[in-house]
């Protein structure tokens, strides 16, 4: 984002906070170095002023409508707008979430803002390694777009652009469109150009292997899983308090009873073996079905480095292949589940 | 698929609706229809009801097989709890088949009150093609288990 | 600084692959290798796969010392007790090329599990047979502060034998007998370092510390501090950031939190340890449904407070840190666990 589309949406964002509209702004302050960033809730109007939004804004701010869910970032009492800046992939999950009643469509007041692409941690500590990138750049670049070229600003005054496919997320690589479909503000122009789901290569070429070579592939990336749960918390479509398949959370609703917390049995334990790590990672893949919209949050979050994007674009490529469904389309569908055609697929069934 | 004991019988554990097939598997019973005794049954009230979540825990608890089995379309008791399960497990046998696990170790049928040897016949033929496909054993808990006891933790 | 007991000399790069196997040979080999995309501490079954040049590793020594899945006993589904305890193997485990700060986070899993009155037998024994060798770190990675918690790039503590990267191979040093155990079985591949060799060593090892990127603030007045600190609006402000994984705990070289669990399948009962976090919402929800640490603020309180005022406090002067940077690094959310406690020391208060 330009200097000038920042003042734009720093501005946008104070006069609503000013006015008294909302109850709070969610946005992205500068992290622990100039390649990342970290969410800020947005009150007052100096902490607008902290707002930035740049190539350095990787995570997603969407999980944080959950968030405020379960933990309120306002007095239950406060009953104005939550504000949240949306890029172009946010939509979808936001989309999600207004079609399984997580948040009203009235709740929101969505800033939507223009973005080319933000940065992968992975990548950039490969650079670091490589000496292509120094610690100074870390500690006093900052970064922009201009265009669709990525821009570190150097401590001492220079301009380098860095090659996006070393930099970005692979996501970003193969953008669907640059701006959310959906928002009250837009800062800058909408993205007219949308492109279709994309193809994955890894996916294509993971299918034409045999089902052995499959099996090893799959089992050495579920035995690297430590069940953190990173992914599950910070998806933007598990909503749900209690999981069956996430054994912290059982039973800690206000709403289960002492003998539920007591006795009630679990489906997988707390261990990290591997037909465990399987049950675990397949059946949240399977959850995403018409509900995942691969913000690839997951892959990005996951510590040990689990290709989780070549499940969640499988399953969300099927399901477009088997029912011309698509989550995040649009707040007006149903649930995948909810719906039938004739067409359904039906041979595998005796 | 080599056996790894002479005595390989298959353990297939049978989700049966309540409505449909459950009564199917009775009639098949009443009337002296023969078919293998490998199955294990679980009455559930609608083939809707069984998430993908049942099918891989009865592989990981040592199952060779799972078949889940409902009325037929356009018959549903809840009227459209199928059309669901018809979705999911399109959805569920494709990713089962993306991560390596064979997808002939899952069948899904529609067997009404009045098909007692539909049943019988799809029991012997889902028996049949695990039997070829051997023991599942990879998936298998206790397996992990054991192994941490030598190894010494993972 | 190299002690009176301890011997140097030198491994020539040629002979690492020999050294390599010959510690296959001697015990259970863990070393950095690749999985994947990431680099960890696994046990190595080929020596090509011992990484030379490698990243920081995903997890520490905890790994190894008190694994993520352990079964303590067994039982019969049908019968019940008597249960069987399933002791790890007395077998020894060396670990090659875990860095100073792994091994120096040692020393506050032994306050929990070792040197304590009640001695975990589990971790006993592994611990027992665990031979350290450490490779110091001429470059530190981008999130380690090592340095301002008590550590150092070079730091011995713990460790049975350090290896300073040299030009040709590497300086090694043996530090303790379990070391000298190793060192003397491949005495035949190594050499008497030369006093070059020794000075180039010498001056890495001074100059490591001043690589370091980052710095904690002085922390060792927060303990006194903390509990006029418990109510500070800071924890709700990075509590707010939180999502709630168990990342910075699993991750943590220092965290040692478990859960048991009784697992019965194909009628034989197993009793299983494996790692739980205090930043999971179960982990202190009563039965009565009350759940004192109820939100992300407040666990996120915890995890700092434990680590910089209650351990210091029941072991004076342990610190439980080790300037590692992983929380920090691998956050989702970027949680900077160094900007927390710039605020803390900021923010001042009366000692309580």
């Amino acid at each position: 984002m330009t200097s000038t589309r920042l003042a734009e949406l720093q501005r946008a964002i104070r006069e609503s906070i000013e006015a008294g509209t909302l109850r709070g702004a969610l946005c992205w302050e500068q992290g622990s170095n100039a390649f990342r960033s970290r969410p800020l809730v947005i009150r007052t109007v100096a902490d607008a002023s902290a707002a930035i939004f740049s190539p350095a804004c990787s995570p997603s701010l969407v999980r944080f409508l959950i968030e405020d869910n379960r933990y309120p970032m306002s007095p239950e009492e406060d009953r104005r707008p939550l504000g949240i800046v949306l890029r172009g992939c946010d939509d979808r999950g936001v989309i999600e979430l207004i079609k399984e009643h997580q948040k009203r469509r009235e709740e929101l007041m969505i800033f939507g803002v223009d973005c080319r692409g933000t940065v992968d941690w992975t990548k950039v500590r490969k650079l670091l390694r490589k000496g292509m990138l120094s610690s100074d750049d870390l500690d006093h670049g900052t970064l922009a777009w201009k265009e669709d070229d990525i821009v570190l600003f150097t401590a001492d005054g220079k301009e380098r652009v860095l090659d996006r496919k070393s930099v970005l997320l692979d996501k970003c690589l193969i953008c669907e469109g640059h701006t959310p479909r959906i928002f009250d503000v837009m800062i800058g122009e909408e993205d007219k150009n949308r492109k279709g789901m994309p193809v994955i290569d890894d996916i294509e070429s993971l299918e034409r292997k045999s089902t052995e070579e499959r099996w090893e592939f799959w089992q050495s990336e579920f035995s690297r899983c430590i069940r953190c749960y990173a992914c599950r918390n910070i998806c933007t479509y598990c909503s749900c308090e209690e999981c069956a398949i996430d054994p912290r959370t059982q039973a800690i609703s206000d709403k289960s009873l002492a003998r539920d917390k007591a006795n009630r049995p679990q489906w997988i334990g707390q261990d990290s073996m591997l037909p465990s790590n399987t049950f675990y990672l397949l059946t949240r893949a399977y959850h995403g079905a018409g509900r995942c919209t691969t913000c690839e949050e997951c892959d990005r979050t996951c510590p040990m480095g689990l290709s989780l994007r070549l499940l969640n674009r499988k399953v969300r490529k099927d399901v477009k292949r088997l029912f011309e469904y698509e989550a995040g389309r649009s707040t007006d569908d149903g649930p995948l589940y909810g719906e039938s055609r004739e067409e359904d697929p039906g041979d595998f069934i005796w | 698929m080599a056996q790894e004991n002479e005595a390989y019988e298959p353990k297939i554990i049978a989700f049966l609706c309540n409505w449909c097939s459950y009564a199917g598997a009775d009639l098949a019973g009443t009337s002296r229809t023969q078919y293998p005794p490998n199955i294990r049954v679980i009455r559930v009230m609608c083939s809707a009801r069984v998430e993908p979540l049942f099918v891989l825990k009865a592989l990981l608890e040592g199952a060779d097989g799972v078949l889940l089995s409902g009325c037929h379309i356009g018959d549903c008791h809840y009227l459209k709890g199928n059309f669901a399960a018809r979705r999911r497990y399109a959805v569920f046998v494709e990713l089962m088949k993306y991560v390596g696990i064979d997808p002939e170790r899952f069948q899904m049928s529609w067997v009404s009150a009045s098909e007692g040897a539909k049943f019988g016949k799809v029991v012997a033929d889902f028996v049949e093609r695990v039997a070829r496909l051997g023991p599942r054993k990879r998936l298998e808990l206790s397996e992990s288990l054991e192994k941490l006891i030598e190894g010494g933790g993972t | 600084m190299v002690s009176k007991e301890s011997t140097l000399e030198f491994l020539p790069q040629k002979n690492l692959l020999g050294f390599i196997k010959k510690l296959m040979e001697l015990g259970e080999l863990y070393a950095p290798k690749a999985e994947g995309p990431i680099t960890d501490l696994r046990i190595i079954h080929d020596p090509i796969d011992v990484l030379v040049d490698f990243e920081q590793t995903r997890q520490g020594i905890r790994a190894i010392a008190e694994p993520q899945n352990e079964i303590l006993l067994t039982y019969d589904a049908k019968e019940g007790f008597p249960a069987k305890e399933t002791l790890p193997a007395t077998r020894r485990r060396i670990v090659l090329w875990c860095r100073p700060c792994d091994a120096r986070a040692l020393t506050f899993l032994d306050d929990n599990f070792y040197d304590s009155p009640y001695s975990d037998p589990y971790y006993a024994r592994r611990r027992e047979n665990l031979v350290l060798i450490g490779l110091g770190c001429s470059h530190p990675f981008p999130y380690c502060f090592c340095g301002s918690v008590g550590g150092d790039p070079f730091s011995r503590e713990n460790l049975d034998m350090l290896m300073t990267q040299v030009i040709g191979g590497y300086l090694l040093e043996t530090i303790t007998g379990k070391g000298r155990e190793i060192s003397d079985r491949v005495k035949e591949l190594l050499r008497a370092p030369t006093a070059d060799q020794v000075t180039e060593a010498e001056n890495i090892q001074r100059n490591a510390a001043a690589k370091l990127r980052r710095q904690a603030p002085d922390v060792s007045g927060l303990s006194g501090k903390m509990s006029s600190l418990f109510e500070s609006p800071i924890w709700r402000k990075w509590g707010e950031k939180c999502i709630g994984c168990g990342i910075c705990t699993y991750l943590c070289p220092t965290c040692w939190c478990f859960d048991i669990t009784d697992i019965e399948t194909k009628g034989k009962g197993y009793r299983i340890r494996s790692w739980d976090s205090c930043q999971f919402p179960l982990f202190t929800l009563h039965t009565s449904g009350h759940n004192p640490r109820p939100d992300k603020a407040s666990r996120l309180r915890q995890r700092v407070m434990h680590k910089f005022c209650y351990h210091p406090s029941n072991y004076p002067g342990h610190i439980a840190c080790v300037g590692c940077g992983r929380c920090t690094e691998l956050c989702p959310m970027d949680i900077d666990l160094l900007a927390i406690l710039g605020e803390l020391s900021e923010a001042g208060g009366k000692d309580a």
